[in-house]
């Protein structure tokens, strides 16, 4: 212990110490050296005997050094001195290595933080590997929310879960204590907060049986609502408040961290059931805590029981069986693949970055071989050596690793600002532990790998052969052959890079050729949802939405108003089964499905949709008159075959509901997308407004000017019929569809991005590895041209070359890209994951990238000057 | 053979060194060197550089300590000297270097015996 503590301490004072002894020793020499010329010794004489008595001093020096401080600490403290030093003497190779890295690191450790969080880290709730979400899983796997029917069914057979429970997604409009305020809320069975596992910060959840049909109304606010509109009053637990234009007692307020996505909630209302009478409407999603030790299969096999009697009591067809999937996959959804996809995107670019840096390594290697061979002969082992080469790489990866943090840093929060609405748990992104072990992981993987490379290549410099040659390196194939596969493997992995990019920005590209079906400008929505306490009937709510239309027409700048529950392109509230008068159903299958619409008179026109034929709704559809709709040209196109549907009839519902009636067909119009823009077009119906009302609309104005402008105006009309009733969701229809566009846009920058870093580091890589080629054979070619060789001969020589390199890498990067790009086929839009044009047009890319980048060196090579190059000898 | 002699010195050099500072008082590097050579009666002719890193090494074990002093001729030298630690250190290894030598001895005798 104590030796160990005196050599620690001695660490600090290093160079007293050092001088002490030196001093030390002089003390003894001259001691002896006066012995011996008092034994009558000339000075001289006396001076040699001492130093032979004594033996080596540096040896001796050495012997003490060692036993002072730590032998392989301070061969480590010299290696890393000396690469300090190395690096410094080099600014250019080591700031173009270090930043280079440091790109790669940086970018691949910002994705993997949004991965990390999004992804990786489970859900901040106790034992979040328990929960699980419930939906039904149709034909084609199509995922569908849960009805009434199928809930109570699973709650009471239910024989695998702690807890169960259902949530929607409903708005709520909270009136009184203030303005009227639409919040984002819930409504949940009893046992929503149990099966999550959180206790509230005042009051109390949901208990056992406070959604059985008569309970009191009660609700939960979110910390946010709390402190916002109740000031954050502990007395607000037991009052009673108005949400929806109903009273309800507030129960218990969720702590500030509490949230369920995928949106930020900031109210739950009890959910309460009465018995239902069909299978239907599916509007709710179920979550359940698996009991301890139950598997999800078990979960399975529970539901499927479940789903048996359901299909007993309501008969085929009817859609889809209930299904178990863990919640964290739920919530996390399609982002998953676009993460993983730019995870991999990111990938490449580091593996590209870290091929060029070991190549510019490999380049300095050989320059150093003398120096390796001089340190060799002066009686450095090979282990020494390579422990340098190792430690001068490392050093370089981690300056690499520490820069690409703040790149990463930087990037992360770049990233969090440009991405698009949707992306779930992005506020729990931060640089945690894990993304520091990443970087610092990734960084030092690379140093090593780099270290081992050009370690092992100094370990077998011929020492003789190499000294001999004077200042040529010999530099055999070792090297050149490492890295011209490490030029073929950048090649490759950009051209993998450059595809995906290049399939994303033709699907971008086709995106923006979509035509959505009516004129985008100059359209401005909101939406309102009347309650129904307040306008009780279809006729209270008719009477409130043509005045509030009226008003708005009147509006200086409005050419027409419209009203309809669903928006292009995004927004779809209603599907529902029809089925065609003369259609015969195969035995189970179920009746088509679409969007259902309900709109009004002017909606078409003031939309643009274009009126395909017959007629557009109006006064004659009225609530008393014969009922009618308007279909799409798909849904005319694939169920009227060969006939004009205009005349015929459709009902909605499928035979289960016998009862509905039969509407008249009284026109076609154009199609319009309200599932996204890259969604197939599906079969929609249309109804008008006055035959079926909803509280909930959307009210639609075509503008003269900018839309933007009219929101004020659009808010005092709407307070001045209600001054209760808030304005949701105000936005023009330029944003809607920017909004719809920007997950694609978003990650086709990203990886586009990466794909012209990558290239450009892939060409300055090739660039690098020819020019150095030149360099190296400029006596050869030096030779050549004195013998008679042709300028464009040394010229193809040198391209051929590159382009023999070239071809490798495009060829392994196309067999590379066909296998990787089927990863992408789901983000992908009008373009196959194999599209030949975009394939070859990368190649050809590539192919021109890889020889501009090698045209510079060997056009230097033609200018050799034979005679500069033969005297150099 | 010279390597014979630093072999013996090896596992001793400590045992010695404590032991003469022990016998003389505080002495300089020189005058510890030209002490074990003057006992050992010139025997012992390692290089005197040797010492050094042995009498380091007693240094980190806190066996004895150093000052900065004079020699006779005034030149500034640093002076050593045996510690407490150093004293009880000496008695150990003197009980156990007897014991050994004992058992060594006793060995000796043995091989001397006729079967």
């Amino acid at each position: 212990m104590r030796p160990l503590l005196a050599r620690l301490l001695a660490l600090f004072r290093r160079g007293q110490l050092d001088d002490e002894f030196s001093d030390e020793m002089s003390a003894h020499l001259e001691l002896s050296t006066a012995d011996y010329l008092a034994r009558g010794m000339s000075l001289e004489d006396a001076r040699r005997a001492a130093r032979l008595r004594f033996g080596g001093t540096l040896q001796t020096a050495e012997a003490y050094r060692d036993r002072q401080g730590f032998p392989l600490l301070d061969s480590l403290w010299q290696d890393l001195r000396y690469a300090a030093r190395a690096l410094r003497k080099n600014p250019g190779f080591a700031a173009v290595a270090i930043l280079t890295l440091a790109l790669g690191v940086g970018a691949t450790t910002a994705i993997f933080t949004v991965v990390h969080a999004v992804l990786l880290r489970p859900l901040p709730f106790p034992e979040a590997d328990r929960l699980v979400e419930v939906r039904i899983v149709g034909r084609n796997a199509a995922v569908f929310p849960l009805p009434d029917t199928d809930f109570l069914a699973w709650r009471s057979q239910n024989n695998s879960a702690e807890a169960v429970a259902v949530y929607d997604s409903s708005s709520a409009t909270l009136t009184g204590d203030g303005p009227p305020e639409r919040l984002i809320s819930s409504a949940v069975t009893d046992r929503f907060f149990d099966v999550l596992g959180v206790q509230p910060l005042l009051g109390r959840v949901f208990h056992e049986g406070d959604d059985r049909p008569g309970a009191p109304k009660t609700t939960v606010l979110s910390h946010g609502l709390w402190m916002r509109r109740f000031h954050g009053d502990p007395a607000i637990v037991g009052r009673s408040i108005t949400v929806s234009g109903e009273p309800h007692v507030v129960i218990g307020v969720m702590p500030p961290a509490f949230d369920f996505l995928p949106a930020k909630k900031e109210l739950w209302r009890i959910l309460t059931m009465n018995e239902p009478r069909r299978r239907g409407p599916f509007y709710t999603w179920g979550i359940a805590r698996l009991k301890k030790g139950t598997t999800l299969d078990t979960m399975r096999a529970n539901l499927d029981a479940v789903s048996a009697t359901i299909k007993r009591q309501y008969p085929p067809p009817g859609a889809g069986k209930l299904y178990a999937i863990p919640l964290q996959e739920a919530i996390v959804g399609d982002v998953r693949q676009i993460l993983y996809v730019l995870l991999g995107a990111v990938g490449f670019l580091l593996l590209i970055a870290a091929a060029n840096v070991a190549n510019l390594l490999l380049a300095r290697a050989a320059g150093r071989e003398r120096e390796m061979a001089v340190r060799g002969a002066l009686g450095a082992g090979r282990a020494r050596i390579a422990a340098q080469l190792l430690t001068e790489s490392v050093v370089l990866a981690v300056l690499a690793g520490v820069l690409g943090l703040a790149v990463a840093s930087w990037g992360t929060r770049v990233l969090i600002a440009v991405a698009p609405q949707g992306i779930p748990r992005l506020n729990e992104v931060r640089m945690s532990t894990p993304v520091f072990l990443f970087a610092l992981a990734t960084a030092s993987a690379c140093g090593l790998l780099f270290g081992l490379i050009s370690a092992l290549r100094a370990s077998h410099v011929p020492l003789v052969e190499t000294l001999k040659e004077g200042g040529r390196g010999v530099s055999g194939g070792g090297h050149r052959r490492v890295q011209r596969l490490l030029v073929v493997a950048e090649i490759a992995l950009a051209l993998m890079l450059s595809t995906g990019a290049a399939l994303m920005v033709r699907s971008f590209v086709a995106l923006q050729r979509v035509n959505p079906g009516f004129e985008p400008s100059h359209l401005l929505t909101f939406r309102l949802s009347l309650p129904q306490t307040k306008y009780q009937n279809g006729a209270e709510q008719r009477d409130f939405y043509s005045r509030l239309l009226q008003r708005l027409e009147a509006l200086p700048g409005v050419r027409s108003a419209a009203l309809t529950i669903s928006v292009p392109p995004d927004v779809l509230a209603m599907t529902d089964n029809f089925i065609v008068e003369g259609q015969t159903l195969p035995p189970n299958q179920s009746a088509p499905l679409g969007p259902l619409i309900f709109v009004n008179d002017t909606y078409f026109s003031t939309i643009g949709a274009p009126l395909v034929s017959g007629r557009f709704f109006s006064e004659r559809d009225g609530e008393n008159a014969p009922a009618a709709a308007i279909v799409n040209e798909t849904l005319a196109r694939r169920y009227f075959p060969s006939v004009d549907p205009v005349g015929r009839r459709l009902k909605i519902g499928g035979p289960e509901r016998p009862t509905n009636t039969w509407m008249r067909v009284v026109g076609v119009v154009g199609d319009m997308s309200y599932s996204g823009l890259d969604a197939p077009s599906e079969p929609a119906v249309y109804l008008p407004f006055r035959q079926a009302t909803s509280n909930n609309q959307y009210v639609l104005l075509r503008t003269a000017g900018d839309p933007q402008s009219l929101a004020p105006a659009v808010q005092h009309a709407v307070a001045e019929l209600d001054k209760d009733l808030p304005v949701a969701s105000l936005r023009t229809m330029d944003q809607l569809m920017g909004e719809s566009k920007a997950p694609p846009r978003f990650r086709t920058i990203l990886v586009s991005l990466f794909a012209i870093v990558g290239l450009t580091l892939a060409s300055i890589g090739i660039y690098g590895v020819m020019a150095y080629a030149v360099a190296e054979r400029t006596h050869e070619i030096g030779v050549r041209l004195a013998l008679g060789a042709d300028r464009a001969d040394v010229l193809g020589m040198v391209l051929g070359e590159a382009m023999r390199l070239a071809a490798a890498g495009v060829a392994i990067g196309l067999a590379g890209a066909a296998a990787t790009t089927q990863l992408m086929r789901s983000l992908l839009f009008g373009v196959t994951p194999s599209d030949v044009p975009t394939f070859a047009g990368i190649a050809a890319l590539l192919a021109a990238t890889a020889f501009v980048a090698s045209y510079i060196p060997a056009r230097r090579a033609t200018r050799v000057d034979p005679m500069v190059a033969l005297r150099y000898e | 053979m010279p390597a014979d002699k630093s072999d013996i010195l090896h596992g001793t050099l400590d045992f010695i060194v404590l032991k003469t500072l022990h016998a003389m008082g505080p002495l300089h590097g020189y005058a510890i060197a030209r002490r074990i050579e003057q006992v050992s009666a010139d025997q012992l002719a390692i290089n005197q550089g040797t010492l050094y890193p042995a009498l380091l090494k007693l240094q980190q074990h806190g066996w004895i300590s150093t000052k900065w002093g004079a020699s006779s001729t005034g030149r500034r030298v640093k002076v050593y000297s045996i510690t407490r630690r150093g004293e009880q250190q000496l008695t150990t290894k003197e009980a156990e270097w007897q014991r050994a030598a004992g058992i060594v001895a006793k060995f000796y005798k043995l091989s001397k015996e006729p079967k």
